[in-house]
């Protein structure tokens, strides 16, 4: 197998032109690859991250999404007085809060785009420990003071600490940055729930959130409350509700994306046929001396399976050094789910880069079998001959 | 003659001539399906008449305005018609099979939307029904209904079990019209919500305005916005077209991805082209060192080289324009089945043919650069050692 | 001799390979003159093909002058180089180097392309050359359709298609059976009498160098 390396190796440098070009289609495929998976898995990631398995989501019965839900205040009263909630001190960990969009205009194109405004209070951070503010202070209760996401404060007109931003007709000072780890969060702006709900003429909450005593706990509460006609709410775990958002459009990216990688690596593997088959054109001679020297044809067969195993190697290792290069880089767009704009990163974790190599490998090892299987069966005889005719 | 040299050349490879047109097809096919995607994310902006505004809630489409604006909205001059329409949302069976819901003032809807168009009976009946819907044809095909059939909504932003009757399967006049969505009476809707949701009955979601004069768009938008300019709910009009441009951009990042991606995978076929004639051009070393002492110069030998280069990436692009438009078919289905909510139609824009042929005879002629300079640049006395 | 139409001056010429200096040609001086059929004789290695690449100008000397008809060779830029082969030199290989794609009339059209003439002219001289080779019935055939003599037959007609002043042949009989090698030698006789052409031919073929009016012997990079 050593031999086999090196003299693979050695080959591919002597052939340097052709095969830096079938290892650079192999890499930008894979880097295409390994980008839609990296897409889709931050996607993933932004929501999962969202939610906590410990914390339930109340909605009005039917609702799909917070936006479209309500909940009145004597239901978020009663909840409130529910058992099955943990307690901090004496307070429960229980959060009524008031979701709504509101049209910010982003920094550079000027354009407006939807953004997730969450009416709460102190409640609101203590059924999410992951949220913290890290830059500035916590609104004052009652005032027109928000705190805007890392992502919202990025790549939003006068959304960073200190400035102003106007909407309902009224103007917001931005007292704080609140980050939580990529999760949904930075792309939402928060402030005071009664203060919300004058703004936008509301009466109601939109939803509730809060932490169960024992995350075991929650099929008898799911039960107790369809049972309750006061109620009319669904609950759901926080952590599903979030990742049932993300199913629109990780769906989406992964389907086009893949029907695409699709299309190109069938092209990539018809590249790699081409210099294949080129290579073992070139070594007629070497193939008949080989095979003189007594090389069986399987090995033949393998010698050059491996070299082109070898190209998609390359070339997968550098389309996905490519893609890594994205993670610097992150996307925003409207989530269909919540009509909302969210920001996301590209991950790569270590699984979506072992799927990138055997993505390349196996994609450069089908366009080499027809050309090894030609290589295989090379007339020793006319091989030696061919230099002469 | 030295073009007849070029086609000899094509045929003297076949295997690697057939795999590199096939190749390039492939690439052109991805590109053109990539292409159309693109296209379909805008389609709708595009198909939109431009005598149409639409108002709604200043703050965001999330919240809604009083149904009593539409008096106040229709006296403004040059205002030609007002209807308006809720977003249904709801559910069907598990959710799965996603299409747009809307609750509509039937009668004025339908006379501001001709592309809506429904047979004179269907129409009648629709009218005639509270409880009744109409359903787009993509729609009625793809869930396999009829008229008659009766629809049962779970509702998601109006709470409780519904059921609609379909009375009329709508088709659009034109391929980029929306055929793949439902329709039903504002009223139903706004019955049942002063009964259990009386905070919320009596509003709509948007206005639609219609101009007598389109070139008025702007000074009727901001008479339209000052006269609520003030009260609780506060308005912004835009055209119609405007706004689904606007919710075309917002989900820019993904199209601009997908156009990222149509421009990378070009460079995938020049690569391959490229390879491909870099191979070509070194086997045939010696006999371009033969038409060198025949005192053959760049320009000769670059028609040769380029000639071949662009004569196989032009046989690849057609192939892949003539592949498309099957594929686009067979693709489409697939998007608007799968991805519904996303993609309402799909079709082929009438540039891109041009345009993937044009782009590949631009392929061809880029990957025959490197070859070209790699036979420039050897030496007679080298090229003719190779027979020896 | 100022009628000579080939004058090598002193010329030296060495090769590198991997960095070490393979001397060829050795202060080589050589005149021939017009009209002349003369062989270059000697084992390979001796340097007879690099005095054929250096005449050409394929390849310029270390030191030394290359002149043909008066053309300092080694002093012309590449672009009129390559005009004045066209004209002036015809070649002849050892593997005829024909475009295996192309009919016989179709490489020997090839040197034609690069003037002005029309078609019709063209083929006229195309069937001119073929003729003059004894293929006038050869001309739609692909080279792999004829035999070794014939190829190298039509090689000499693309040679000639041009009417060049002088013939360059290196080895034309080294692939050849004795028959075909007789004919082809017979032939470049008749070009060197009938046509004036002067011919420089390379071979280590004795029975081949005889049919020359004169025999250079070439040993280690010096004339004997």
């Amino acid at each position: 197998m050593r031999i086999f390396f090196s003299y693979n190796l050695r080959h591919l440098f002597a052939r340097r032109i052709t095969n830096l070009l079938t290892i650079m289609g192999i890499g930008l495929v894979v880097f295409i690859f390994v980008g839609v998976l990296m897409l889709a898995h931050g996607v993933k990631h932004t929501l999962v991250n969202t939610g906590s398995k410990e914390n339930v989501l109340v909605l009005r019965k039917g609702a799909i999404s917070e936006i479209g839900s309500g909940l009145y205040r004597e239901q978020a009263a009663l909840l409130r007085t529910f058992p099955d909630i943990a307690l901090q001190g004496d307070h429960p960990l229980f959060s009524p809060e008031i979701v709504v969009l509101i049209n910010l205009e982003k920094k550079g194109t000027g354009t407006a785009a939807n953004v997730t405004l969450r009416g709460g209070g102190t409640e609101s951070f203590r059924v999410r420990p992951q949220v913290k503010i890290v830059k500035g202070r916590m609104w004052r209760a009652g005032s027109n003071e928000v705190v805007t996401g890392k992502e919202i404060a990025r790549r939003f007109k006068n959304a960073g600490l200190g400035q102003t931003l106007k909407f309902g007709r009224q103007t917001w000072k931005v007292v704080g940055i609140l980050e939580s780890s990529g999760s949904g969060f930075e792309s939402e702006t928060w402030g005071d729930a009664d203060r919300f709900m004058d703004t936008f003429g509301r009466t109601y909450f939109s939803s509730a959130i809060f932490r169960l005593r024992d995350p075991s706990l929650f099929s008898t509460l799911q039960s107790r409350i369809d049972q309750d006609p006061r109620l009319q709410i669904s609950v759901t775990p926080e952590a599903a509700y979030y990742e049932s958002r993300s199913g629109g459009l990780v769906n989406f990216i992964r389907t086009l994306g893949l029907i695409l990688t699709g299309l190109f690596s069938a092209g990539a593997s018809l590249g790699a046929m081409i210099t294949m088959y080129g290579a073992v054109a070139n070594r007629t001679t070497e193939i008949g001396t080989l095979r003189a020297m007594g090389f069986t044809r399987g090995r033949m067969f393998s010698l050059f399976v491996f070299e082109s195993a070898l190209i998609g190697f390359i070339g997968s290792v550098l389309g996905i050094a490519l893609a890594s290069l994205l993670q610097f880089t992150s996307l925003s767009t409207i989530n269909f789910a919540t009509m909302s704009e969210l920001a996301y990163g590209f991950v790569l974790t270590y699984s979506i880069a072992m799927w990138g190599v055997l993505f390349g490998v196996s994609m450069a090892i089908l366009g080499g079998l027809l050309p090894a299987v030609r290589a295989m069966r090379t007339n020793v005889a006319h091989a030696l001959k061919f230099r002469g005719a | 003659m030295l073009l007849r040299y070029v086609i000899r050349n094509l045929a003297r490879h076949p295997l690697r001539a057939t795999l590199t047109v096939l190749t390039m097809s492939i690439i052109i096919l991805a590109f053109g399906l990539l292409r159309t995607t693109v296209a379909a994310w805008y389609a709708e902006s595009l198909g939109t008449p431009p005598d149409r505004l639409r108002t709604r809630h200043a703050v965001s489409i999330s919240f809604q305005l009083p149904v009593t604006y539409q008096q106040r909205i229709a006296i403004i001059p040059g205002v030609s018609g007002v209807s308006y329409a809720n977003w249904f949302g709801g559910r069907w069976k598990d959710g799965k099979a996603f299409f747009p819901r809307y609750a509509v003032e039937p009668d004025s809807y339908l006379e501001l939307h001709p592309e809506i168009q429904l047979p004179p009976p269907q129409r009648e009946a629709f009218l005639r029904d509270r409880r009744a819907c109409i359903v787009g044809r993509k729609l009625a095909a793809k869930l396999g209904w009829r008229v008659g059939d009766i629809v049962r909504l779970q509702g998601s932003l109006y709470p409780g079990n519904w059921e609609f009757t379909i009375r009329g399967i709508y088709t659009g006049t034109s391929q980029t019209t929306d055929e793949g969505s439902m329709y039903l009476h504002w009223v139903a809707m706004d019955e049942r919500r002063r009964i259990e949701d009386q905070a919320r009955a009596g509003t709509v979601g948007w206005f639609v305005v219609r101009m007598a004069n389109p070139e008025q768009a702007a000074q009727i938008s901001t008479t339209i916005d000052q006269t609520f300019a003030n009260s609780i709910a506060e308005t912004r009009t835009e055209t119609e077209q405007a706004f689904r441009a606007n919710m075309a951009t917002m989900s820019g990042a993904v199209i601009r991805v997908i156009e990222i991606m149509s421009v990378l995978i070009l460079g995938i076929s020049l690569l391959v082209v490229a390879n491909a004639m870099a191979m070509t051009v070194r086997e045939r070393h010696h006999e371009y060192g033969i038409l060198k002492t025949l005192g053959f110069r760049a320009p000769h030998l670059g028609f040769l080289i380029f000639g071949e280069s662009v004569c196989l990436a032009l046989f690849g692009g057609i192939l892949g324009v003539v592949l498309l438009y099957p594929a686009s078919k067979g693709f489409g289905m697939f998007l608007t089945s799968n991805l519904g909510g996303f993609f309402a139609t799909f079709t082929l824009p009438a540039q891109l043919p041009v345009l993937a042929v044009s782009l590949s005879v631009g392929i061809g002629l880029l990957g025959a650069i490197i070859p070209f300079l790699l036979c420039l640049r050897s030496r007679i006395r080298d090229e003719l050692r190779h027979m020896g | 001799m100022t009628s000579s139409i080939i004058d090598v001056q002193k010329v030296s010429h060495s090769y590198f390979r991997d960095d070490i200096e393979i001397p060829v040609l050795k202060q080589l001086t050589l005149s021939i003159a017009p009209e002349s059929f003369v062989a270059l004789l000697g084992p390979s290695g001796s340097g007879k093909t690099t005095i054929l690449n250096l005449l050409a100008g394929f390849d310029r000397p270390m030191h030394g002058r290359v002149s043909i008809n008066e053309t300092n060779v080694s002093r012309l830029p590449e672009r009129q180089l390559a005009r004045w082969r066209a004209k002036t030199i015809g070649f002849i290989f050892q593997f005829y180097n024909l475009i295996p794609v192309l009919t016989a009339a179709e490489n020997v059209e090839l040197p034609l392309l690069l003037t002005s003439l029309s078609r019709a002219q063209r083929v006229k001289h195309v069937a001119t050359a073929l003729r003059l080779v004894g293929l006038g019935d050869r001309m739609t055939h692909y080279p792999r359709q004829l035999s070794g003599g014939q190829e190298q037959r039509v090689a000499i007609a693309r040679a000639i298609v041009m009417d060049p002043v002088i013939l360059l042949a290196d080895e034309p009989t080294g692939n050849l059976d004795s028959e075909a090698a007789e004919e082809i030698m017979t032939l470049l006789q008749r070009l060197n009498t009938e046509q004036g052409k002067t011919i420089v031919l390379v071979t280590h073929d004795l029975e081949a160098a005889q049919r020359a009016t004169t025999i250079c012997k070439l040993q280690k990079g010096r004339l004997e």
